[in-house]
C-alpha cells in the first residue's frame, strides 16, 4: 500500500508541475508548458507573476488564448504596472487553480469578451504588490527609501546604482505582500500596438493546438454520434469484411460509438464501417418548417413575459393608431440556427490510470472540463489535471465539455493516452447552435422623429436552460435579451442607447429539441439585426435620413453619437455616392462597448455585393489598438458570413448540414475591405471580441433596402433574397 | 515501406496503407503544423506544396505522390525553390499581425507562398480567386494586406 501511495503522490506531483519530464519534450509549445522558471532563484508573487533569477518575468495568464489577444493585452498591463522589460516578459496559460477563477464567476473561463475587463485590476494589484516588494528589497540593499527609487525596464535605480529584478527576487519574497499597493499611472506600452506574443508560433507551424498534442504511446479515436439530439446507442456491429488493422477497441457511450486505433485515419475508417443503431426519439419527424411555425405562433400568443418595461407603450401605440396621430410601423423578423464551425474540430486528449486523470484540450472552460473528466472517470477532482492548449477557434463552442467526457470515456478503456478528434461532419451536426429566433417590433413615430411607444416581442427557445438547467427567470431568458437593454442595467427609457420613454419588450418561450449554446455575441447577434433593421424601417417610414434619425434618438448618449458620427464621416455618408453604390448604417452597444458600422453595397445580377464596411468602436480604452482592430475585423467578417450565407436546418429531427459545402462560410472573395476606427473616450473599459458583430447584418440589409427598396427581414440574405 | 521526401529529408513510412498524405504527416511523422479542417478538400487548412504546387493533403493519397517533394509549413522556408518567398510571406504575416486563433494559417501561408511564386504581384481579384482557404476568425483582410506586403518584399 505504501508503494502505491508513493506512486500516486509522485504522479500527482508530476501533474502539479505541469508535465512530467518525458512528456514535456513531446508537447513543447503548449502555452502552459513554456517559460518555466529556471530554478531556485525564481520567485512567485501570487498566482500570476513569477520573476526569474535572470530578471525575466513570467505571467501566468488567467485565461486561454483563442486568438483574441488577451495573453498579450494582460502581459502589457502587467509589464507597465511592474515596470518590467517587455522583451523579457513571457506568457503561459493557466493550469487548474481556483485562485484564477474569473472575478465574479465560479470557474476558469474565457468568454463574454470579459478577460481584459475582469482581469485588468486584479492583475495591476498583483503587479503593483510585486513591484513594492522588489522596491523594498532594493531600498534595503541601497540604503534608500523605496519610494524614491525609479523602477522601469526591469531595473530599480537610485540614480547612481541600478539593480535588476533578478538580483532582488530572493530578498523581495521575504517581505509581506502589501494589501493596498499604490498603482502607477504611467502607461508605456499600454495603448500601443505591441505585436502579439502568440503570433510567431502561429506562422511557423509550431503552435500546439488540441489536435497537435503528441504523447508517448498515444492512440487515436474517432466518433459517430446519434444523429438526433436525445437518441441513444442501441447496438453496434462490425461489418463483415471491414478492415481492422490497427483497431484497438470499440467504445460505447450513451449517445455515441467510438473506435480507438493507432492512427486517426484508421479509427475514422473503422468507425465509418460500423453498423450502428440509435434509438428513435419523439423528435424524429421534426423539420425546420415545424420549428419556424411554432416560433411564429408564439409571436401571436396572448401572453408573454415582460422582462423590460418602462411607461405604457401599448397605450401610446393604441393612441397613435387613432386619427391624426403619428405613423405606426410593425414588422416581423427571423434569424436561423447558426453553427460555430471552428476551424479546429472538437478534440480532446485524455489519459486515465485509475488514480489520476490527465487531459489536454483547447477549451474556454477549464473548471467544467475538469469536473466533466472527474465525473466520467471517477477520479477525484484533486487528481485531475488539465493542460490548456491553444484554441483553434472558440466563439463559444469550446465552452462545452461534451468532447472531454467522450475522450475520457475512451481513455478509460486503454492503458495509454487517447486523442479523440471529431470529423467536420460530426462537428457540424453536433453543435451547440445559436438559436433560431423571431421578433415582432411595433413603434409609433412622431413628426419630430421621437418614438412614442415601442413594442418588441422576442420568440424562441432559451439558451439560459443550457446555462442554469432551467429555461426561464421570471418567465424570460435574460440571454435572449442581450443587445436589447444595455450592460448598465435595464436602463428604463432606453432600448440599446435609444431614448424611448414608453417601451415594452416581451419574451415568448418556444422550446426546441435542437441543442443550443453561446455563439459570438450571443443574444445580441439576433437583437442587433432585429432592432437596427427596424430603426431603418422607422426612419424610412417618416422620410428621415437613417443616420440622422438615429442621431436624434441617441442625443442623450455622447459615446453612441461619437461612433455614429465617426462612421458617417469616414464612410462619406453625406458625400456623393459612386454610381450604383448604396450605404446602410447600424449602431450597437455590445459587451460594454459602442459600435457603429456602415456597409457599402451594390446589386449585381440581382445579388447584393458588399464592397466595404466602415466601423467605429469605443471600448473605453484600447489596451492594444492593433489587437482591437483585429477583433473588430474578425467579428465583422463572421457577422457578414452569417448574414450572407449561414443557416443550420433540421430534417427528420437531425441537423441537415455536414461540411463546408452545405454550411457555407465567408471566404476571401466574400470579404470586402473593412476600415476600423477606434474612438478612445476614456470611459470604463469595454469588451472587444464580440462587439463588432451585431451591427454588420443590419448595416448590410439597410444598404440593400437603400439599393432596392426591398427589406430583408429573414437571414441569411443570399438564401432569402 | 514507402520513402517520401518531406522538407528535404527522406522519410520512411513503414505502413503499407494507401492513406491521405495529411495523416501520414500528422500521425506518422508528427508534423502537426499541417492541420485537419474538413477532410474533403474544401477548407485548405491542410495545404502543402508538392514540387512547389499547392495541394490539399487530405485529398492526396500516398499512391498519388510519386517522387514529388513535399514541403510543409515546418520546412517551407528552410529550403527548396520557394524558401525565399516563404520566408518573406512569414515575415509579412508577422508584420501585418495576421493570425488570430491561427489554426488555418499554415494552409494560408503555404497557399500564399505558391501564389506569389507564380504571380509576384497579384491583384486583389487574383488573391480573392486563388486564396480559397477558410478562416473562421476573419483574418481575410489582413491576409490580403500581408500578401501585398510580401509582394513588395518588405
Amino acid at each position: 500500500m505504501a508503494t502505491m501511495r508513493d506512486a500516486v503522490s509522485m504522479s500527482r506531483r508530476s501533474l502539479l508541475l505541469g508535465l512530467s519530464g518525458s512528456l514535456l519534450v513531446a508537447v513543447t509549445g503548449l502555452p502552459g508548458a513554456r517559460g518555466e522558471g529556471s530554478g531556485e532563484t525564481a520567485g512567485d508573487f501570487g498566482p500570476f507573476i513569477r520573476v526569474d533569477g535572470d530578471g525575466s518575468v513570467r505571467l501566468v495568464a488567467p485565461c486561454f488564448e483563442l486568438g483574441q489577444g488577451s495573453h498579450t493585452g494582460l502581459a502589457m498591463i502587467l509589464c507597465d504596472e511592474l515596470g518590467a522589460d517587455w522583451d523579457r516578459v513571457t506568457v503561459v496559460g493557466p493550469e487548474l487553480n481556483p485562485a484564477l477563477n474569473v472575478p465574479g464567476r465560479d470557474g476558469q473561463t474565457t468568454s463574454g469578451s470579459q478577460m481584459i475587463r475582469r482581469w485588468r485590476d486584479p492583475l495591476r494589484q498583483a503587479a503593483a504588490a510585486a513591484r513594492e516588494m522588489l522596491a523594498r528589497a532594493a531600498g534595503e540593499r541601497l540604503g534608500r527609501d523605496p519610494d524614491g527609487l525609479v523602477i522601469e525596464g526591469g531595473w530599480i535605480s537610485d540614480g547612481t546604482v541600478r539593480l535588476g529584478f533578478g538580483a532582488l527576487v530572493e530578498a523581495a519574497r521575504r517581505f509581506p505582500v502589501p494589501d493596498n499597493p499604490g498603482l502607477r499611472d504611467r502607461p508605456t506600452i499600454v495603448g500601443t500596438s505591441v505585436p502579439r506574443v502568440d503570433i510567431p508560433a502561429k506562422v511557423n507551424g509550431m503552435a500546439v493546438y488540441g489536435t497537435d498534442v503528441r504523447l508517448p504511446g498515444m492512440v487515436h479515436a474517432a466518433i459517430r454520434q446519434a444523429p438526433v439530439q436525445g437518441a441513444r446507442l442501441v447496438s453496434v456491429a462490425r461489418s463483415a469484411g471491414a478492415e481492422e488493422a490497427g483497431v484497438l477497441g470499440i467504445v460505447e457511450a450513451p449517445e455515441a460509438v467510438m473506435v480507438i486505433a493507432t492512427t486517426f485515419w484508421r479509427a475514422k475508417t473503422a468507425v465509418d464501417a460500423l453498423d450502428v443503431v440509435f434509438s428513435e426519439t419523439e423528435h424524429d419527424g421534426i423539420a425546420t418548417a415545424d420549428i419556424d411555425a411554432a416560433r411564429h405562433a408564439a409571436l401571436d400568443a396572448p401572453e408573454a413575459a415582460r422582462p423590460i418595461e418602462a411607461g405604457d407603450a401599448p397605450a401610446r401605440i393604441a393612441a397613435a393608431r387613432g386619427p391624426g396621430s403619428g405613423v405606426v410601423v410593425t414588422a416581423d423578423y427571423d434569424v436561423p440556427f447558426l453553427h460555430h464551425a471552428t476551424m479546429e474540430p472538437m478534440t480532446c486528449t485524455a489519459r486515465v490510470d485509475g488514480e489520476t486523470c490527465e487531459v489536454w484540450l483547447p477549451t474556454q472552460d477549464l473548471t467544467n472540463s475538469a469536473k466533466a473528466a472527474s465525473k466520467v472517470s471517477g477520479v477525484p477532482l484533486e487528481n485531475v489535471a488539465i493542460h490548456a492548449t491553444y484554441v483553434g477557434g472558440g466563439f463559444g463552442r469550446k465552452f462545452e465539455t461534451d468532447c472531454v467526457e467522450q475522450a475520457v470515456r475512451a481513455a478509460m478503456t486503454v492503458d495509454r493516452p487517447v486523442q479523440l478528434t471529431w470529423t467536420r461532419e460530426e462537428d457540424v451536426r453536433h453543435g451547440f447552435y445559436r438559436p433560431a429566433m423571431s421578433a415582432r417590433l411595433t413603434a409609433a413615430v412622431t413628426a419630430e422623429g421621437d418614438l412614442d411607444g415601442f413594442l418588441m416581442r422576442i420568440a424562441g427557445p432559451s439558451v439560459l436552460e443550457h446555462t442554469i438547467g432551467k429555461p426561464l427567470i421570471n418567465g424570460s431568458d435574460p440571454i435572449a435579451m442581450l443587445g436589447v437593454g444595455t450592460e448598465s442595467g435595464k436602463a428604463p427609457g432606453k432600448v440599446q442607447q435609444y431614448a424611448i420613454p414608453d417601451l415594452l419588450v416581451e419574451f415568448a418561450f418556444q422550446p426546441t429539441h435542437v441543442r443550443l449554446g453561446y455563439w459570438r455575441s450571443v443574444g445580441a447577434s439576433e437583437n442587433g439585426f432585429f432592432i437596427e433593421s427596424f430603426m431603418d424601417e422607422l426612419a424610412h417610414a417618416v422620410g428621415a435620413d437613417p443616420y440622422r434619425f438615429r442621431r436624434h434618438l441617441l442625443r442623450e448618449s455622447p459615446r453612441a453619437l461619437a461612433v455614429l458620427d465617426k462612421v458617417a464621416v469616414e464612410s462619406g455618408w453625406d458625400s456623393p455616392r459612386r454610381e450604383g453604390r448604396f450605404l446602410g448604417i447600424a449602431f450597437s452597444e455590445c459587451v460594454g462597448s459602442m459600435v457603429a458600422e456602415v456597409a457599402e453595397v451594390s446589386i449585381e445580377e440581382g445579388r447584393p455585393r458588399v464592397h466595404r464596411v466602415v466601423a467605429a468602436i469605443d471600448c473605453g480604452t484600447a489596451i492594444n489598438p492593433n489587437a482591437v482592430e483585429a477583433q473588430v475585423l474578425g467579428a465583422i467578417t463572421m457577422g457578414l458570413s452569417a448574414a450572407l450565407h449561414e443557416r443550420i436546418t433540421v430534417g427528420d429531427g437531425a441537423i441537415v448540414q455536414g461540411n463546408f459545402h452545405d454550411y457555407a462560410v465567408a471566404r476571401m472573395a466574400d470579404t470586402p475591405p473593412i476600415d476600423v476606427h477606434i474612438v478612445d473616450s476614456g470611459a470604463p473599459i469595454g469588451g472587444v471580441g464580440e462587439a463588432g458583430l451585431p451591427a454588420v447584418a443590419p448595416a448590410v440589409c439597410n444598404a440593400i433596402f437603400a439599393a432596392t427598396g426591398r427589406r430583408v427581414r429573414s437571414l441569411p440574405i443570399l438564401e432569402t433574397s | 515501406m514507402i520513402e517520401i521526401i518531406v522538407n528535404g529529408e527522406v522519410r520512411v513510412i513503414t505502413d503499407e496503407e494507401d492513406i491521405p498524405l495529411l495523416w501520414v504527416l500528422r500521425d506518422h511523422l508528427n508534423l502537426t503544423g499541417t492541420k485537419f479542417g474538413c477532410g474533403v478538400g474544401l477548407c485548405g487548412t491542410c495545404t502543402v506544396l508538392l514540387d512547389g504546387e499547392p495541394v490539399r493533403s487530405c485529398q492526396v493519397y500516398m499512391s498519388d505522390l510519386g517522387d514529388r517533394e513535399i514541403r510543409t509549413i515546418e520546412g517551407i522556408a528552410g529550403g527548396g525553390d520557394l524558401a525565399a518567398v516563404a520566408a518573406r510571406v512569414q515575415g509579412a504575416w508577422i508584420a501585418e499581425q495576421v493570425p488570430q486563433c491561427g489554426y488555418c494559417q499554415s494552409g494560408m501561408i503555404v497557399a500564399a507562398t505558391a501564389l506569389l511564386a507564380r504571380d509576384p504581384d497579384p491583384s486583389d481579384d487574383r488573391i480573392d480567386e486563388t486564396m480559397t482557404n477558410i478562416c473562421r476568425c476573419g483574418t481575410y483582410t489582413r491576409v490580403r494586406a500581408a500578401i501585398h506586403r510580401a509582394a513588395k518584399g518588405t
